[in-house]
């Protein structure tokens, strides 16, 4: 009994040295990961990457709450998508060392799919999310590229990372690559899509993606009559 | 559990059976870390190589695609460190497939189903659950960053088991983060070995645990035993607590393993590519 109240008292002990350690309030900032900066829409400025990722989320959830109301719904949404991201470096990004094996005709015709899928994709994961809290994080920048954090609230208390990294094409800043928890999405498809191409052409792959992108659609059709 | 039953055998009493378990997960990473780590830095697969790559990408684009999906945040290297990239160490596809198929229909046809009925019980309260449970993963998570040597957030994690026990009553509420601004710490004991350079190692699919690899896989086995609600529970009351705590957070997950069999052309391979990507990311942090 002794034994066990020593150790516990030692225990007690080292928790509070350790304690020691750790800064409450404003230092807390820069030891985890997850930097707290501003709230949404508090202290923005009115252009730059974050705003425009800011801008064209809330325009897209407007669009959301239409569903049913406005059967254009979705070409709105994949207007908006189409302008944000950039899908020809992110079919570059996919492809990899396969892109430069492909034929012109291929190239334009993945990056044609790709963005479909991707549309589906992001559609679909949008329509799920609408309501959740997004709080955003820092906004790097540097030269042409920048990096955007948010946070996704989740039920089960967790908040998970979003970055979108992006681009700056002419005057507009484009998202190249989401990176959810650590998975940069382009990375994702395109180790998935190596291991594909390594048993199939590209033209195999390209109807796999076809056969996909109607499946999709087919389901979100339904979807649509159902909301 | 071999070990148990072979010390149990042994007749050794409760701590003598602990030091054992410990003994020889340790005697096995070190004699397996060559092996394990040899699975996974495989990056000589035929038609790869950096020199074609690079030379190329530039020719062909204004722009420097390969930079732009590198490690660093904003690098200009050409596939920083991808190891993982082309070069999955998956020897064991079939065998994961099979597995895989597996725990696709158990999800759908037994664990989907009853998480469906734990959804009867308010949103917020099965929330409070779920951190509830994740709270006693706090000593796990301090014993992870303290053998990394990250006494800053292995301080963090004893703050939040102490704030979130007490405060934050057992656990349902999460006070150290909303109040203090503690955020949890996402470091395991598979990390620990991947942050002393064990490699992965071959890519496994566990029967219901879903995605793991050889060295994530071998530290789950003193995972097992840093778990409180082993002690509290003992053997098959921590395995209905990890069922529990499973299902609950199916319960509240948006179905994201059905939108990944849905949207992927191949859903084992987004999912294997996914958790590797993440525990290199996690492991590099």
């Amino acid at each position: 009994m002794r034994v066990k109240a020593f150790s516990l008292a030692c225990a007690v002990v080292l928790a509070g040295v350790i304690h020691g350690f750790v800064p409450f309030g404003a230092d807390a900032q820069e030891l985890d990961a997850v930097p707290r900066v501003e709230e949404r829409g508090k202290g923005a400025e009115m252009s730059g990457p974050m705003f425009e990722i800011k801008q064209t989320i809330d325009r897209i959830t407007e669009q959301l709450r239409t569903i049913g109301s406005t059967p254009a719904w979705r070409d709105n949404v994949s207007k908006l998508v189409r302008s944000k991201f950039n899908f020809e470096v992110m079919s570059q990004g996919v492809l990899g060392p396969n892109w430069h094996k492909a034929s012109q005709q291929e190239r334009e015709r993945f990056v044609d799919l790709f963005s479909q899928l991707l549309e589906e994709t992001y559609i679909g994961r949008v329509r799920e999310y609408t309501g959740q809290m997004i709080r955003f994080g820092v906004e790097q920048i540097r030269e042409n590229r920048a990096v955007v954090d948010t946070y996704i609230a989740m039920d089960t208390g967790n908040e998970i990372p979003i970055s979108y990294k992006m681009l700056k094409n002419g005057a507009e800043w484009q998202v190249y690559d989401v990176v959810i928890e650590e998975v940069s999405l382009v990375r994702n498809y395109r180790s998935s899509y190596a291991s594909i191409l390594r048993k199939k052409n590209v033209s195999g792959l390209l109807t796999e993606m076809q056969a996909k992108i109607e499946e999709l659609q087919q389901r979100h059709a339904i979807e649509d009559r159902n909301a | 559990m071999l070990f148990t039953n072979i010390c149990e055998n042994a007749r050794f009493n409760h701590k003598g059976r602990l030091a054992c378990i410990v003994a020889a997960w340790f005697v096995g990473v070190v004699l397996f870390s060559p092996t394990i780590a040899r699975g996974g830095q495989d990056t000589n697969v035929p038609g790869y190589s950096k020199e074609y790559y690079s030379s190329d990408a530039a020719a062909t684009s204004e722009i420097d695609v390969e930079a732009l999906y590198s490690d660093d945040l904003f690098s200009d290297d050409l596939y920083a460190d991808d190891d993982w990239d082309e070069g999955v160490s998956d020897p064991l596809e079939s065998v994961n497939r099979a597995m895989f198929w597996f725990n696709d229909k158990s999800y759908f046809y037994l664990m989907k189903p009853v998480a469906r009925v734990f959804r009867v019980v308010p949103t917020p309260v099965r929330t409070g659950v779920s951190r509830m449970f994740d709270n006693l993963k706090s000593p796990l998570r301090a014993v992870s960053s303290l053998l990394q040597l990250k006494f800053v957030q292995s301080g963090v994690e004893i703050s939040r088991l102490l704030i979130n026990t007490t405060v934050g009553l057992g656990g349902f509420y999460d006070p150290a983060k909303n109040w203090w601004g503690l955020d949890k710490q996402k470091e395991d004991l598979g990390q620990v070995l991947g942050h002393y350079g064990v490699g992965r190692g071959w890519y496994l699919v566990l029967p219901l645990l879903g995605p793991s690899s050889v060295r994530d896989g071998i530290a789950l086995l003193p995972e097992f035993y840093v778990d409180p609600l082993y002690w509290f529970l003992h053997r098959d009351g921590h395995w209905g607590a990890i069922g529990v705590d499973g299902i609950n957070t199916i319960s509240l997950d948006k179905d994201t393993y059905e939108s990944i069999v849905l949207e992927q052309l191949d859903p084992y391979l987004f999912i294997r590519d996914a958790y590797l990507q993440q525990r290199a990311g996690l492991i590099a942090e």
